[in-house]
């Protein structure tokens, strides 16, 4: 099976969309057809990944390490279910709330190739190539933000871009000091090479680089400025794809390149990395407690969360590094349904400040209990999935004996229900506020179609949490892969290892 | 190490053995659908009925399924679903905000207790090698391992919280903004007890620890007293049923922590249970017809049916347990108990009795008391003179005044299954017929002199209606975090781009210049290579270059020097043989020349915004930031260890690629998807800026 429509269908709809740049009605449903392909296309690589094992492509027939190899593995095609998945949703809510002003700006256009950026990330097995789809997914998010062009979004968006650009910077230095000391960007043959070379105190370096660059994508501590100056400013339909998608690329970006290539680091880096992921967690949790604003509570909320997700990475066991692909699918299908509730609720009063809100419960019911279903699922009641990662991510403390970071894990949550039940109190049970003048503010009727995204999301969220005895073993499963690399590297350089290392080019 | 923690969904990990001969399962069903029904006639055209119902089924499954899990994840599964909604159920009347803090601090504590149980549960799944309940109780471990005095103390934190022992028993005097079924309910006869029954199944694995035993001793016999005292300072009523249900909670407590109690607790899990969710039903009765549920203000009412009081003196004989009502049978269980466990110590049994008939105290005090007597209605009356007008009674539903004679009358039904277990050896010594006699003395003592000085009693409760201690335990905690949380929120997002930037080089610098430190005798060395003359020009131009464009005055000096810098970098290339990289270096550049000079016709006067200080300290970070990569990149000069992947490009773009050049074979050929990659790039930076062009152009200055 090919891998390469993964990101063709996403760009050929883009350049669909682009031709019919005046006729809404044709790019809505050009948007719409393309990702539901795509996310067809996304399950039947998945069951091929897990039935026949993973698929290489190398692009233009030049064999790897020469041309650009393209992997879809287990860690691979469990992150395009997550996108896709993501992406239908907010493209059905955005058909539903049609915003305009936002869809004569190419708005699907762009979310198409932000979409092809996302799975090029996710199924390249190059450097420079991953350094490319950032710039995809970089500019893409950056004109995503700024498409309506008021103050407030080109503020936030001009934060965004530059402390992006200073990761990308960060990313092309270490891309360029590695190619210059190694001499190649597959990722294969780098984690060849790498194990080589691993007292090289140069690579060490130049991977806390790397790190760098993805810590800044992924919003850790103290990188973690931009998400917050800019979740809260573009459309709903926009932050959704945010909050579910753009961190998880620097957190997937470290599995891939930080752990798979650099690994084993010294002991001091995971040891910092455990502390820095621990002030992540803290700082995020204290940042959304002292919010008044809906999505600025969910933006602070997603940087806490991906600290557990760096936790994962940086307790350097089997169960952490599962509970990090968990929590990475988890969280995005969490987030994003929860954005979505907060822009169905801020669009009906026509404001996201708490003390605005309110009365939610009494108006709909079903949109209290999806709402307060994904708030548990956030903080980690059991059959959620939040509880899967969350045990997950437990015991793995526990067997490496971290008991600060189960202290800081347990606290965190705790903090994670103060504050999302904040939300619910304010907005769902708290009768809706009078406006300045003394009069009932108006609010306009919900939409039930609006719910149909939350749902999806939702039902995603749940089965990790219901089949968690299942998805455990799958997630295991993927991290075994990514600590003992050799299938990989196999399957990529088609070599067999015992024979040695030759790549004298292909053998045509 | 126990591989896959997660439970399944089979009968085993649900229940498995645990729901044999398990009397609490069916008491916890039976009050559910007692309490269902009540509610339905409480919640008559209300349009709360809708909203307490479901939660009230709901919470009476998990309930159940609590007493029976068999999975210790499953076992937390059905403790959370009880706090979670206890909370929901809490903040029935959520327009009120009194409801809605109250819920929150009930949720905050057990929410905190849920966490530390959970960690309890998996350290005690991991170092016990099962995650089952069943198994685990037929084990015997070396208690004498740290390990398990740190599962001890999270097991028992999150019981406590819970069963609101001291000192975390704030929550539940103020869950009583509930309406009558919920605090009955959860309250009393279910939600609070979760702590003790979970102590009675921890009990075979740990009773014989000295920690488990003497903490559970102290805390449930410290709340014992506190509740028995407070609750007679207590005017509202329900408000004095929660502290006496806390004390009950105490006193089981103290039997629940060995197995050989386990009959004690239970008997008066499911006596207590009975009568007290009665109590509370009847006060909902009470409540709901007189419009109060204070004593003070009941006393002064004129009328007050007969019904009320025949189920109030009939509810107060069962608290107080007559013979042939369950609680009679739960005491000889307990004085049964003492017996054994204090080896004839009579102090314990002179405290007993104290304690014993303070109770009895409360529940006249709450039962019969605010019903009985006239004198003091008569002087409301008179005082108020002519403007005295009867009160009419509100009718209420036929479901509500049921369900507490049902439960009166199971409580006595419910003896033919508590006597049968009684093998008390208590009367043997005729210890029993001393203990009633010494109680009931006393109560009639007390009742004597309570009767003379209740004014006293209530003016003293009036005064502690604000508790001081759940109000340091609760709001001033949520403050100090809330202080907390701003301070660090306006440090580290103060909402400014150049400060977050310095953040983040200066972060940088920490991160690599840490490792470069670290690491000195790899970077820190002499170049390979001679640097030749007119190299070190051009990089001396190039430098000068930087520097002019950051201190010129002129914003045109300041975009020529930059133009400088890329001349002199495209003329580096040139030595280095890479002409096609220094032709488009330098078309870029003249390029970004000549757009800039154009662009400053349309910008706004030049401004400095930035003191001297401010420049001279990013001066120093920028220069110490290019200092680093400067470090890592002539690390790697001259030091490439593999080449194997240049030579095969190189190699192979004539005869397979059939280009000419190596640059636009590897653009368009070998990594040609990087290309279209960067097309993307273009495509999308074009969209943007036709999109912000074209809002410009349209609105003009006016924006939303």
């Amino acid at each position: 099976m090919l891998i390469t429509p993964i990101i063709c269908i996403p760009l050929f709809g883009a350049a669909i969309t682009l031709l019919f740049y005046k006729d809404r009605e044709v790019q809505q449903w050009t948007s719409t057809v393309v990702i539901a392909i795509h996310t067809l296309y996304t399950f039947l690589l998945t069951l091929n990944v897990f039935g026949y094992g993973s698929l290489v492509e190398y692009v233009g027939n030049w064999d790897a390490p020469i041309g650009i190899t393209l992997i879809a593995d287990q860690l691979s095609v469990l992150m395009l279910i997550m996108t896709s998945v993501v992406m239908l949703a907010v493209n059905i809510y955005s058909r539903i709330a049609t915003d305009a002003k936002l869809e004569s700006q190419g708005y699907h256009s762009v979310v198409l190739i932000l979409l092809a950026g996302l799975s090029g990330t996710f199924v390249t097995g190059d450097l420079f190539n991953l350094y490319v789809w950032f710039e995809v997914i970089l500019m893409s998010s950056f004109v995503l933000l700024s498409i309506k062009g008021n103050k407030e979004q080109l503020e936030g968006g001009i934060k965004y871009v530059t402390l992006n650009l200073f990761a990308s910077l960060l990313f092309l230095c270490a891309a360029g000091l590695i190619y210059g000391l190694l001499g190649t960007l597959n990722l294969a043959d780098l984690s060849l090479k790498v194990a080589e070379n691993i007292s090289d105190p140069r690579i060490h370096t130049f991977a806390l680089m790397l790190w760098i660059a993805f810590a800044i994508k992924a919003a850790i501590f103290p990188f973690y400025s931009w998400l917050p100056s800019s979740y809260h400013t573009p459309p709903i339909a926009v932050g959704a794809i945010f909050a579910g998608l753009l961190t998880k690329v620097g957190i997937y970006s470290m599995i891939r390149v930080f752990i798979f290539v650099f690994n084993p680091l010294p002991a001091w880096i995971y040891t910092l990395l455990v502390i820095i992921s621990i002030i992540t967690m803290m700082s995020g949790v204290l940042g959304a407690y002292v919010q008044s604003d809906f999505r600025r509570i969910l933006a602070f909320s997603s940087v806490s969360q991906v600290g557990f997700m760096m936790l994962g990475i940086a307790l350097q066991n089997e169960w952490a590094m599962a509970a990090t692909i968990l929590f990475m699918i988890h969280h995005g299908f969490v987030k994003s349904g929860l954005f979505i509730t907060s822009g169905i609720c801020g669009k009906s009063v026509g404001s996201f400040y708490m003390n605005r809100l309110g009365g939610f419960l009494d108006k709909s019911p079903l949109l209290g209990i999806l709402f307060l279903t994904l708030a548990f699922s956030l903080i980690g009641v059991p059959f959620t999935s939040g509880f899967t990662v969350k045990i997950m991510l437990l015991k793995s403390c526990i067997m490496n004996k971290e008991w600060v970071a189960i202290f800081a894990l347990l606290v965190v949550s705790f903090m994670t229900m103060l504050y999302m039940l904040k939300i619910w109190s304010e907005v769902f049970w708290k009768k809706l506020p009078l406006d300045e003048d003394g009069k009932v503010s108006k609010s306009k009727p919900l939409e039930t179609g609006m719910f149909i995204p939350v749902v999806i999301v939702l039902i995603f969220s749940l089965m990790i949490g219901i089949f968690g005895n299942v998805l455990s073993e799958v997630a295991i499963d993927t991290a075994k892969k990514i600590y003992d690399r050799d299938e990989y590297i196999q399957k990529v350089l088609r070599l067999n290892l015992k024979e040695g290392l030759s790549y004298t080019g292909s053998e045509k | 190490m126990v591989q896959n923690i997660f439970p399944n969904f089979n009968y085993f990990d649900i229940t498995g053995p645990r729901i044999e001969n398990n009397p609490l399962f069916q008491f916890v069903l039976f009050i559910t659908a007692c309490t269902v029904i009540y509610g339905w006639g409480y919640f008559e055209n209300s349009s709360k009925r809708n909203y307490v119902l479901p939660l009230l089924i709901l919470f009476g499954l998990s309930m159940a399924g609590l007493v029976i899990a068999n999975h210790l994840l499953w076992l937390y599964f059905f403790w959370e679903c009880t706090s979670v909604f206890s909370y929901l159920l809490i903040g029935t009347y959520y327009e009120k905000k009194e409801s809605r803090e109250s819920s929150l601090q009930a949720l905050f504590i057990t929410g905190a207790g849920g966490l530390s149980l959970l960690l309890g549960l998996l350290l005690l799944g991991e170092h016990s090698g099962s995650y089952y309940l069943s198994e685990i109780q037929l084990q015997h471990f070396n208690l004498e391992e740290p390990i398990w005095s740190t599962i001890v103390v999270l097991l028992l934190f999150g019981i406590i919280t819970k069963s609101g022992l001291l000192p975390f028993q704030g929550w539940l005097p103020n869950a009583m903004v509930a309406p009558a079924p919920v605090s009955g309910f959860l309250h009393s006869a279910t939600l609070v007890k979760a702590g003790v029954i979970l102590i009675t199944f921890l009990a075979p694995v740990f009773q014989e620890m000295p920690l488990w035993e003497n903490s559970i001793l102290l805390l449930a016999g410290l709340t014992a007293w506190y509740g028995a005292f407070m609750a007679l300072l207590q005017n509202d009523l329900k408000k004095a049923l929660a502290y006496t249900t806390s004390a009950t909670i105490g006193l089981i407590g103290f039997a629940s922590w060995t197995e050989a109690g386990n009959l004690v607790a239970f008997s008066w899990i499911l006596a207590h249970g009975l009568y007290k969710s009665a109590s509370f039903y009847f006060v909902g009765i009470i409540e709901k017809k007189y419009e109060s549920r204070n004593i003070l203000k009941l006393r002064k009412l004129f009328s007050i049916e007969f019904f009320d009081k025949i189920i109030g003196f009939s509810l107060f004989f069962c608290c107080i347990g007559i013979p042939f009502t369950a609680s009679y049978y739960a005491k000889k269980h307990l004085v049964d108990f003492y017996l054994n466990l204090f080896q004839q110590n009579y102090y314990a049994f002179v405290l007993c009795t104290i304690w014993q008939s303070l109770m009895l105290i409360n529940y006249f005090r709450i039962l019969v008391f605010p019903y009985i007597g006239t004198r003091e209605r008569y002087q409301a009356m008179h005082e108020s003179a002519e403007g005295f007008q009867e009160k009419s009674v509100k009718t209420i539903s036929i479901w509500m005044k049921v369900i507490p004679v049902v439960l009166a009358i199971s409580s006595v039904l419910s003896t033919f299954k508590l006597s049968q277990r009684v093998t008390i050896h208590a009367s043997d010594v005729g210890i029993w017929e001393y203990f009633t006699v010494a109680v009931y003395g006393l109560f009639t003592l007390l009742f004597f002199m309570f009767y003379r000085y209740h004014h006293f009693v209530n003016a003293l409760g009036k005064k502690l209606y604000t508790e001081i201690l759940w109000k340091w335990c609760y709001k001033n905690k949520l403050r100090m975090i809330e202080k907390i949380a701003i301070m660090q929120t306006n440090i580290v997002q103060n909402g400014y781009l150049r400060y977050y930037l310095t953040m983040f080089v200066v972060a940088t610098i920490l991160l690599l210049g840490g490792s470069i430190y670290f690491y000195s005798e790899t970077f820190i060395r002499k170049p390979v290579t001679e640097i030749l003359i007119y190299e070190l020009i051009i990089v001396a131009m190039i430098i000068i270059a930087a520097f002019m464009s950051t201190i010129t005055r002129s914003r045109m000096a300041s975009i020529v020097s930059l133009g400088a810098v890329g001349m002199g970098c495209s003329v580096l290339y040139l030595f280095y043989s890479a002409p096609d990289l220094a032709m488009t270096q330098f078309l870029t550049d003249t390029l970004i020349v000549v757009v800039m000079a154009l662009l400053f016709y349309d910008l706004p006067r030049y401004s400095r915004l930035s003191s001297k200080t401010d420049k001279i300290r990013d001066g120093i970070i920028a220069c110490i930031f290019g200092g680093v990569i400067s470090i890592l990149v002539l690390s790697v000069t001259d030091a490439q260890i593999y080449t194997e992947v240049m030579d095969t490009m190189l190699k192979k773009t004539i005869p397979e690629a059939r280009g000419h050049n190596v640059v636009n074979v590897i653009l368009a050929d070998f990594r040609a998807i990087d290309t279209l990659g960067e097309i993307s790039v273009l495509t999308t930076a074009a969209i943007g800026m036709y999109g912000l062009l074209r809002i410009r152009t349209k609105k003009g200055g006016d924006e939303s």
